[in-house]
C-alpha cells in the first residue's frame, strides 16, 4: 500500500509544517534527524517556543490572581482568559480541546504521572476498595495504585488484554460484579500497543457498577479527539509534551463535583470527591493558626508559584495542534503506520524472529509500532539506526516492566546466551514525519539485518 | 559476591567516556558472521566461578545503556586460567570481544594476562577499528579489576 501522500492538513503543506519545528533543521553528518520516538515526547514547534519565551520576556510574574499589577494581570489573562480583552486562556483552550463543561475542570500539572497521583493520592478510598487496571499499564498508571494496595489502603487487580491487544468487555464486566470495585484507572491508549480501550463502553459498565474511571489518556490526547462529556470520564490524565508543548505540563481534568472536596461547613459536593494532595501557597482561600479554607478547583490543587511559561505554552500548542485538525493527525500516522507494516511484514512477517506486539492492522494501532526480534545480540539497534541515519526511536520496556515481565519472565534483559536474546523496539509517529523518514528507516534497519546476517 | 561487595567503590570511578556511536567495521561483521555460523564457543557459565565480573555493577558503560550487559565466570587453576565463559545482552561487536577475550585468556597466566591490551584484538581481526578498541578496552579494564581482586582476597 502506497499512502496517498502527502496531506495538506487544511491546506498547510508538510514542508511549511515541518518548517515550524526548529530541531528538524538540524543535520548531523550531513543527515537531518528522522524522528521517530514521540510516544516519549513530540518536538516543539516555533509558535510553542515563542509563547514561552514571551513569558520570560514580556512578564515573567506570578500568575494565580496573587499579585496585582500589569505583569500579573497579563500571565492571568494567558491562562485564564480576560473577557473584556478577548483573550482565551491557556485553561479554557484545553477545556474546549476536550470538551470540558468548564475550564474549571482543568488542573495544571508537572505531567499526566503527576495528574494520577493526585488522583491515587486524594480519592477518598475505603479499606477493601479495588482499583481496577489493564494488564499493560505505564509505570505511572501502576505504581501509584500499588503503593496504596502496599499501604493495606485498596486491593489492585488488573483486567487482561489479547495478545492483540484488545479489550474484553465481558471480562471487564465480570471484574467489575465479582468485587467492590471503587475506581477504574487505565490507559486509554496503550504506550506498547498503540491500540485504543473502548472507553464509553467500560465507563458505561463502570458506572453501572458504581465505579468511577480515570482514564491515562498520555497516548491518547496528542493523537485524537476526545470528548469528555460524551465519554462521561469521572478523571482524565495527560501529558502536554506529547503534543508538541512544553515539558512539564500536564493536565488533570476532573467532573467539577470530583474536584471539590466537602468542607466542614463549606458545602457538600460529591462524595468521591478528591483532596488536594499537596497545600500550600496559591490554594488558600484564608487560613488562621487553627485551620484553613481551599480555593476552589482548580486553583485548590496548583500549589506554590507554577510553571507560567509552560501553561501559556500549554494553550499554544493546543491550538497548533486544532489548527493542523486532530482528524488529519490521526489519519496520517495512521497512512505512515500502514505503510510501515506492510513494508516490514512483507520483509520480515515470516521469519519467526520478528513479531509486531498488538495488532497486525495499523489501523489499530495509530501511530505506534513496537516490534520484537528474537536473534543473537538483538540489542543496539537503535544506537545503530541514530548513528547511521540519524534515526531516533526506543527500545526496552518503555516504562511498561510489568507487561514484559508477564511476557518474557522476570529477568529476561539480563545476560543469556546470544542464541535466546530478544528486544523490543518501538517506533511512535506523528504528523510531521515523512513517508521519505519511513523508507530511511526501512533501508537502514535492513543494512543493520543484514549485517547482523539475521537475513 | 566480589563484585557486590566491591560495587561502591568503581560507582565513583571515572571509567570511559561514552563511545561516539560507529557502525561495526567490516572485520568484526567477517567475526561476528562466523560466530552466527559455528556458535558462540565461549557462550555459558562456569560454576562457582574465581572470578566473577557484572558489567553493570562495575559501572562500565560497555554496552551504553541498561538492558545491554554482560556477566563473566573465570575459574583459575594453578595460576592459570582454567575456563573463561560470558553470558551477554549486547550488542554484535561487544560479543565478538568478549568471545575473543575468553580465548585470548585460555590457559594463560595472571601475569600474562594482565599484559593483554587492545592491540591483541586489533591483531586478532587485523582490524584498528574505534569501536572495537574502546570495547576491549573495557572489558579488559574490568578483567584485571577481576584478577586484582581475586588476587587480593587470596593474600
Amino acid at each position: 500500500m502506497m499512502p496517498a501522500m502527502i496531506i495538506s492538513p487544511k491546506g498547510i503543506s508538510l514542508d511549511i509544517i515541518r518548517n515550524d519545528f526548529p530541531s528538524l533543521r538540524r543535520m548531523r553528518d550531513g543527515k537531518p534527524p528522522i524522528y521517530f520516538d514521540n510516544a516519549c515526547t513530540t518536538l516543539v514547534p516555533q509558535q510553542v517556543i515563542r509563547a514561552i519565551t514571551d513569558y520570560y520576556e514580556q512578564h515573567p510574574a506570578c500568575g494565580g490572581g496573587r499579585s496585582r499589577h500589569w505583569f500579573a494581570e497579563e500571565v492571568i489573562a494567558e491562562i485564564d482568559g480576560d473577557a473584556a480583552a478577548e483573550i482565551e486562556g491557556s485553561r479554557q483552550i484545553i477545556a474546549d480541546f476536550i470538551n470540558a463543561g468548564s475550564e474549571k475542570e482543568i488542573v495544571f500539572t508537572a505531567n499526566a504521572s503527576h495528574a494520577i497521583n493526585i488522583v491515587a493520592l486524594g480519592f477518598p478510598f475505603r479499606r477493601g476498595d479495588v482499583v481496577l487496571l489493564t494488564d499493560r499499564e505505564h509505570n505511572s498508571n501502576l505504581v501509584p495504585w500499588l503503593r496504596l494496595q502496599n499501604k493495606g489502603s485498596i486491593r489492585v487487580d488488573y483486567c487482561g488484554t489479547g495478545e492483540d491487544g484488545a479489550f474484553d468487555l465481558e471480562a471487564f464486566r465480570g471484574k467489575l460484579e465479582s468485587g467492590p470495585v471503587r475506581l477504574v484507572s487505565m490507559a486509554y491508549t496503550s504506550n506498547v500497543t498503540g491500540c485504543t480501550l473502548p472507553a464509553k463502553a467500560i465507563i458505561d459498565l463502570a458506572h453501572c457498577c458504581g465505579a468511577r474511571v480515570l482514564l491515562d489518556a498520555a497516548q491518547t490526547a496528542p493523537h485524537r479527539a476526545m470528548d469528555v462529556q460524551d465519554l462521561d470520564v469521572d478523571f482524565l490524565a495527560f501529558s502536554i509534551h506529547k503534543m508538541c508543548g512544553p515539558r512539564g505540563v500536564g493536565i488533570l481534568y476532573g467532573k467539577g463535583a470530583l474536584l471539590r472536596q466537602a468542607e466542614p461547613g463549606i458545602g457538600d459536593d460529591g462524595e468521591d470527591a478528591i483532596e488536594p494532595v499537596l497545600l500550600g501557597g496559591g490554594a488558600v482561600h484564608d487560613a488562621t493558626y487553627q485551620g484553613y479554607r481551599l480555593l476552589d478547583p482548580p486553583e485548590r490543587f496548583e500549589v506554590g508559584v507554577q510553571n507560567y511559561a509552560g501553561q501559556i505554552a500549554a494553550g499554544a500548542a493546543v491550538n497548533y495542534l486544532q489548527a493542523i485538525g486532530m482528524d488529519r493527525i490521526d489519519k496520517r500516522e495512521t497512512e505512515l503506520n500502514g505503510f510501515l507494516t506492510e513494508e516490514l511484514l512483507k520483509r520480515y512477517g515470516d521469519t519467526g524472529w520478528f513479531r509486531i506486539i498488538g495488532p497486525r492492522e495499523a489501523a489499530q494501532r495509530g501511530g505506534l509500532l513496537t516490534f520484537e526480534i528474537k536473534r543473537p545480540n538483538a540489542v543496539g539497534i537503535t544506537e545503530e539506526l541514530s548513528a547511521r541515519s540519524s534515526i531516533m526511536i526506543r527500545d526496552g520496556v518503555f516504562c511498561v516492566h510489568s507487561y514484559f515481565n508477564k511476557l518474557y519472565g522476570e529477568g529476561w534483559t539480563r545476560p543469556k546466551p546470544p542464541s535466546e536474546h530478544k528486544m523490543v523496539y518501538r517506533l511512535s509517529l506523528y504528523f510531521y514525519n515523512t513517508l521519505e523518514e519511513c523508507r530511511t528507516f526501512l533501508d537502514t534497519l535492513h543494512d543493520i539485518f543484514e549485517e547482523r546476517s539475521y537475513i | 559476591m566480589t563484585f557486590l561487595k566491591n560495587a561502591a567503590i568503581f560507582d565513583s570511578y571515572p571509567v570511559f567516556a561514552k563511545p561516539k556511536l560507529v557502525i561495526m567495521d567490516e572485520a568484526v561483521i567477517k567475526y561476528y558472521r562466523k560466530l552466527l555460523r559455528s556458535g558462540f564457543k565461549y557462550a555459558g557459565t562456569v560454576d562457582n566461578p574465581d572470578i566473577f565480573i557484572d558489567t553493570v555493577s562495575e559501572n562500565v558503560p560497555l554496552c551504553g545503556h541498561a538492558g545491554d550487559y554482560l556477566h563473566l565466570y573465570i575459574h583459575v587453576r594453578d595460576g592459570k586460567i582454567a575456563a573463561a565463559r560470558y553470558l551477554c545482552t549486547c550488542e554484535p561487536t561487544t560479543n565478538v570481544v568478549v568471545e575473543i577475550l575468553c580465548g585470548l585468556v585460555q590457559n594463560k597466566t595472571l601475569a600474562e594476562v594482565k599484559q593483554i591490551n587492545e592491540n591483541f584484538f586489533s591483531e586478532e581481526l587485523a582490524s584498528d577499528g574505534k569501536d572495537l578498541r574502546h570495547k576491549a578496552a573495557g572489558l579488559l579494564e574490568l578483567l584485571h579489576r577481576g584478577l586484582d581482586r581475586y588476587l587480593a582476597e587470596r593474600i
